[in-house]
């Protein structure tokens, strides 16, 4: 006969406490009579949970015992293994004392691929026939994401010389006691994230996805215990949402979160954090960007990691304009600023001072953004950043079109189309509109403002296709 | 706006940069290790909390450390609190453990059961007999 189960479902507190064996409520009573009435839903929630709260008691006690001042005296065996049947373990101290021999080889390799080619080749077959090659080789490639900032060519050649040095090193047996310390399959999937960085930087995103799938095959390989997977999914959660599958990697950098969460490493999770923060901002979600940009500063530090804090101050305070919340981002901009001035981050603060102009802009200070968007347009200009130069040059046009200064604005527009071929957006649709509109005489303030919205969400990689204004209305 | 990217890039590089190109911040400033007390100190207390709250054996519990003590020294640049890394690759090596003996024991009681029944059948025993069998083979695991 089918049992009549409840409609109501017990609330997830009720079926906790009834997991915990807390002291028996009416809505704990009443939580047992629905499971036992035979609501398969909820038997399976309440199994899931004192699941949970059994891990969550042994890892308690775990941790008690771990932090306990006396250490526990253990039993020995009374028969203990003899030679032969006992496989000697790989002392733990020499491996840490090789893996510290390799720190400073590692910093010459990437001295060397920062100098070329020739000196990288030096500089690799220096290590041939040292014990701690797969050391240096490994730690190069994990420390090379400051090279990858620097110039990504460089920092894709690296990782490929490593991948095809790592092919001599022995390979990784987990199940074996003597298992070597610095394995080839660690050293190439340290080497496919390296590329993948490389490629993300490039512009290359669906590059950058395509090489991490084997990464985490090698993690696996390599006897990975889910930090290795996990910064796979963080790289790929990054690439995935530079190539616009927001969902892909929203989920992939949720994944990658909860296991640095576990590993308790603050620094990669206000990493994640931020990761999903862009994320979530190039999907238009500010409310959830802001969430996750509040996060990961609560976990960085202004000491050790100034330089992600910064980017993390400052897509916060770009957040925040886009809320309206106008005064909360100056005064993130200006903390983002102050950071970047006193640690040298001159790129830094040159994309801080453009966010500031941009405050000006939307407050309706028009003259004063047309102040500091010129000075912005000349210098990125002389820094040789074309794409920075087109938009700075756009809010230059509009500033004096909204302050009815037409005819700099028309020069300005003129000088637009003279140097359009230096950025990648010169067969734009929205500029030949522009400039259509230059030589008819119909340009106005609306327009300008068309076409520049248009063109950063094309730089943000929303892709769609342009509407003329005629058309929008 | 722009949507700014998670990395700022150095002036001279901005050239290079494609528009939406993130960039992994650089490796921080590391905190050293203090060697001496995760090998001598937490390594011993790794292993006992290994012994007395999973109930593994003390050698079990070695193998487990020595793998998570190899791996956070092969993750040495990514790692700034190495025993929060360390406790947690120690929990899961112990997981694994526990999964690995239980599926041996799930693999030992088929086989027992399998090789129960080939017997049983080689005699020629009846039908009823096998079935007693299994049920004792049952009765065993349960106690057990």
């Amino acid at each position: 006969m089918t049992r009549v189960v409840t409609a109501t479902h017990p609330s997830e507190t009720d079926l906790l406490n009834l997991a915990m064996g807390r002291e028996p409520g009416d809505d704990t009573a009443a939580a047992r009579k629905h499971v036992d009435d035979g609501c398969r839903r909820c038997a399976q929630r309440l199994r899931d949970l004192s699941r949970l709260v059994e891990t969550g008691k042994k890892e308690n006690a775990f941790d008690s015992l771990l932090e306990s001042d006396l250490l526990p005296e253990l039993r020995r065996p009374t028969m203990g293994r003899t030679l032969p049947f006992v496989k000697a373990r790989v002392s733990v101290d020499d491996v840490y004392r090789l893996s510290q021999t390799a720190e400073k080889p590692s910093e010459l390799i990437l001295q060397a691929a920062r100098a070329g080619p020739d000196e990288l080749a030096a500089a690799l077959r220096s290590l041939d026939g040292q014990g701690y090659r797969g050391f240096a080789l490994l730690y190069a490639a994990q420390k090379a994401d400051k090279l990858v900032a620097e110039d990504p060519n460089k920092a894709l050649a690296l990782a490929r010389l490593i991948f095809e040095e790592a092919a001599t090193l022995p390979l990784s047996n987990p199940k074996e006691r003597v298992a070597s310390p610095a394995p080839r399959q660690a050293v190439l999937a340290e080497a496919a994230l390296l590329e993948s960085q490389a490629l993300l930087q490039k512009g290359e995103a669906d590059s950058a996805r395509k090489v991490i799938g084997p990464a985490r095959d090698l993690f696996r390989e390599s006897g990975d215990l889910g930090f290795g997977v996990a910064l796979c999914d963080y790289y790929e959660g990054q690439a995935s949402g530079f190539a616009g599958d927001y969902d892909d990697a929203e989920s992939l950098l949720k994944r990658a979160l909860a296991v640095f969460s576990e590993f308790g490493q603050g620094q990669l999770m206000g990493r994640g954090e931020a990761a999903l923060g862009t994320v979530l901002g190039q999907r238009g979600d500010a409310h959830r960007a802001l969430g996750c940009f509040d996060r990961a500063l609560e976990f960085l530090d202004p000491e050790s990691d100034s330089r992600p804090l910064t980017m993390v101050l400052n897509n916060r305070a770009h957040t925040l304009a886009r809320l309206g919340r106008l005064d909360e981002a100056r005064a993130t901009f200006a903390r983002a600023l102050n950071l970047a001035r006193r640690h040298g981050y001159k790129s830094s603060v040159f994309f801080v001072r453009t966010g500031l102009a941009d405050l000006d802009f939307r407050r309706g200070q028009y003259a004063r953004a047309l102040r500091a968007f010129i000075d912005l347009s000349r210098e990125a200009g002389e820094i040789g950043a074309p794409m920075q130069v087109l938009f700075a040059r756009l809010y230059v046009a509009e500033c004096h079109a909204r302050l009815g200064s037409y005819g700099p604005m028309a020069t300005e527009v003129e000088g637009l189309r003279r140097e359009r071929q230096a950025n990648r957006f010169s067969p734009s649709p929205a500029l030949g509109e522009l400039f259509v509109c230059l030589d008819q005489g119909t340009i106005d303030a609306d327009l300008i403002a068309h076409v520049r919205e248009y063109l950063q969400d094309e730089e943000n990689g929303v892709k769609r296709a342009y509407r003329p204004l005629r058309l929008v209305g | 706006m722009s949507w700014i990217p998670d990395e700022i890039l150095p002036h001279e590089e901005q050239q290079r940069r494609s528009p939406l190109a993130p960039v992994e911040p650089p490796a921080s400033v590391r905190p050293i290790w203090d060697w001496e007390e995760l090998n001598a100190k937490f390594r011993p207390r790794l292993i006992a909390a290994g012994v007395i709250r999973f109930g593994l054996t003390q050698d079990e519990c070695e193998d487990a450390a020595q793998t998570v003590f190899l791996k956070v020294l092969a993750m040495n640049p990514r790692v700034r609190d190495p025993k929060a890394y360390l406790r947690a690759a120690f929990l899961n090596r112990c997981d694994t453990i526990i999964e690995a003996r239980d599926r041996g024991h799930k693999i030992a009681f088929t086989d027992r059961v399998a090789e129960t029944a080939r017997t049983t059948e080689k005699s020629g025993s009846p039908s009823r007999t096998l079935w007693k069998r299994v049920q004792d083979c049952l009765t065993k695991r349960t106690r057990s």
